[in-house]
């Protein structure tokens, strides 16, 4: 028997190529361009918060509350003075940095734990699963509901309790995208020339599973601003004048009706940013969805 | 697969669910939490407080501890919540319950009026405006946060039509505060006591409560649905059984309600067991825009007293019900796609 360990593995450059093609299909979408523009400016905002509010986050000025929206302050004034302005665009800094910060979390476990799933199959597998069903079996943020008041109320504990929640939808889908994979003809030819497993599942398995991961880092991004903001509107996470868009209109609920902006522009914020990054998520899978190639 | 054998199998598969379930709340209530928090509050004096950390067994190791927790659940002992001045959990559950199950029946009955015709609608209108009109309103859904929107029905339909002197619906609560004759809650269904009651009035003025709040809480399940519908339904139409149907000359009408609905709505019916969670999860948020004293609110507003017990014993109650409600919707889609039962 003669070791296989002369055999190289080859590196043969790609004919058709998948980043121009998928780049082709982004452009003929014209709602996933918009989504993709809401998304960068959420962020531009956000980074460069300081530049563009004219206002700090928790600036007061009682002797101009409750103003409607005028030419110093487009959005109006809150009950503290407070320009709502600066105020949303603050916010965006918490709202979409703890989202991004939770995402990352949830899929670095679900990294770690599917691929272990989807490789290692039988009872390692299948122990995780049921851990997985265990947590779905909960109606979607009433578990982080429950961790979030035990540990006690603040915007990190919130983030902590959606990111310990977040993980098992994450972990199933690229559990599920490997287990295909790696039936594929690519990894058993990586086998036959000797690569070892690990080898396989980081430089073959894991790298072709990136795209469906991205589309549901991208969906978990929009869903979970939202339930941040939902539980932080409930009181489960900012409290005492933070600018941060649930909080903020749990704020404006005791003025809504005479003084309806205070709750109007933070909802909007929130609207517009969750709807940008589903429409992106929509428009990554649609170029994924193999059944619309070629 | 025989449909029993099917049925068995997925209740065996529950209890590890429901023993995992039980082992998250007592993490979260016992581990994460301070377990004693849930029998006291400030003015209990420390001789009792060493009793019940004695009597519940709190000074034990974790395991034993949580072999008391699964007896004292199955015994109905949830807890107390401080909130409501110690009630026991499972009596503050059995008062709210009905207020929230009548909520999100509600809601659930609004999501499949309206849902299912307007995605049928949608798919045979494809790429018509009103179809664009429809897909549009179908994704506001995923991004709507429900409080917000909530609030702005509160000022559209209450406060606004108020001071245009229109009638307006209520701004919150589930039945006006000074009905005559009063109206003693039999069931704590307000619709089906007012029917039984034979009382008209009350019926419109509960109605009239539960309006808003089941349109709002309805609001994601309603997107979600029609779209569902939608992408099932234009599925449904290219298949071969459907170009026969027209081709033997039957009239659309025929072809869309009698071959291709029936079998569009079978992946629909997975939908509506998933937009159930939507209706727990939501129920918190929309009972406490609209003060509808129910499990959601009750649950929502222990945060402020950092009443752990209750929101565990909400969690676990949804728990529960989001289960039960998908192992339904499983056997109903085993019932009527066989195909189901052999995977």
């Amino acid at each position: 028997m003669s070791e296989p360990s002369h055999v190289e593995e080859q590196r043969i450059e790609p004919q058709f190529s998948e980043l121009r093609y998928s780049l082709s299909r982004f452009r003929q979408n014209p709602l996933v361009i918009f989504g993709t523009a809401i998304i960068i400016c959420v962020i531009i905002v956000g980074v460069f918060a300081p530049y563009i509010a004219p206002y700090g986050p928790e600036q007061r000025n009682w002797e101009n509350t409750l103003q409607p929206p005028s030419m110093q302050h487009i959005f109006g004034t809150d009950e503290t003075g407070g320009d709502i302005f600066s105020r949303v665009v603050w916010a965006s800094r918490i709202d979409v940095g703890l989202a991004i910060l939770v995402v990352i979390a949830d899929v670095a476990i679900a990294i770690v734990l599917g691929s272990v799933a989807g490789y290692l199959g039988g009872k390692t597998d299948e122990g995780l699963m049921r851990i997985t069903d265990v947590f779905l079996a909960f109606p979607y943020l009433i578990l982080p509901m429950a961790v979030a008041a035990a540990i006690g109320r603040n915007l990190n504990n919130l983030a902590l309790a959606l990111a310990i929640t977040g993980w098992p939808t994450h972990t199933r889908l690229l559990r599920g995208v490997i287990l295909t994979e790696r039936e594929r003809q690519y990894v058993e030819a990586a086998r036959a020339v000797g690569a070892n497993k690990i080898r396989i599942m980081f430089r073959h398995i894991l790298p072709n599973s990136f795209y469906p991961l991205l589309v549901s880092a991208t969906f978990g991004l929009g869903d979970t601003i939202l339930g941040f903001a939902s539980l932080s509107f409930l009181g489960f996470g900012a409290g005492s004048g933070v600018a941060e868009w649930g909080y903020m209109i749990s704020l404006g609920r005791d003025y809504i009706y005479r003084f309806p902006w205070l709750a109007t522009f933070p909802g909007l914020a929130i609207f517009f940013t969750v709807i940008g990054f589903n429409l992106a998520g929509d428009g990554f899978r649609d170029i994924l969805d193999p059944r619309l190639r070629r | 697969m025989h449909l029993r054998f099917y049925i068995a199998r997925r209740l065996v598969l529950l209890i590890p669910v429901l023993l995992g379930v039980s082992l998250v709340t007592f993490s979260i209530t016992h581990v994460f939490g301070n377990p004693v928090a849930a029998y006291v509050d400030e003015r209990t004096p420390e001789a009792q407080i060493q009793q019940i950390i004695k009597e519940h067994g709190f000074d034990k190791p974790l395991y034993v501890q949580y072999v008391i927790y699964i007896n004292d659940l199955l015994h109905g002992d949830w807890g107390r919540s401080r909130s409501l001045n110690n009630r026991p959990v499972v009596d503050a559950i059995k008062d709210f319950w009905p207020a929230t199950f009548e909520l999100t029946t509600f809601a659930l009955v609004i999501t499949m009026l309206i849902s299912i015709p307007l995605g049928i609608f949608s798919a045979t209108h494809q790429d018509k405006p009103l179809d664009h009109l429809t897909r549009i309103f179908s994704l506001s859904g995923v991004a709507m946060p429900i409080f917000w929107l909530g609030l702005l029905m509160l000022v559209v339909f209450y406060y606004q039509f108020k001071i245009l002197g229109l009638p307006n619906l209520p701004s919150g609560g589930r039945i006006s505060e000074f009905l005559y004759p009063p109206f003693v809650p039999t069931t704590g269904f307000f619709l089906l006591d007012s029917i039984l009651q034979g009382r008209p009035d009350v019926f419109i003025d509960a109605l009239a409560h539960l309006i808003m709040p089941a349109l709002c809480l309805a609001y994601p399940g309603v997107t979600m649905v029609t779209r569902m519908m939608r992408s099932s339904m234009l599925e449904v139409m290219r298949q071969d059984y459907i170009i026969l149907a027209r081709a033997k000359g039957l009239s659309e009408r025929i072809v869309i309600y009698k071959h291709a609905l029936k079998n569009a709505m079978i992946p629909t019916v997975t939908v509506v067991g998933i937009s159930f969670g939507s209706l727990l999860t939501g129920a918190s948020i929309v009972e406490t825009v609209f003060s509808w004293p129910g499990l959601g609110r009750w649950a929502a507003s222990s945060i402020i007293t950092s009443d752990v017990a209750a929101i565990a014993g909400y969690a676990i109650i949804s728990a529960l019900v989001y289960v039960t409600v998908n192992l339904i919707v499983d056997i109903i889609y085993a019932l009527i796609d066989p195909r189901i039962r052999l995977g």
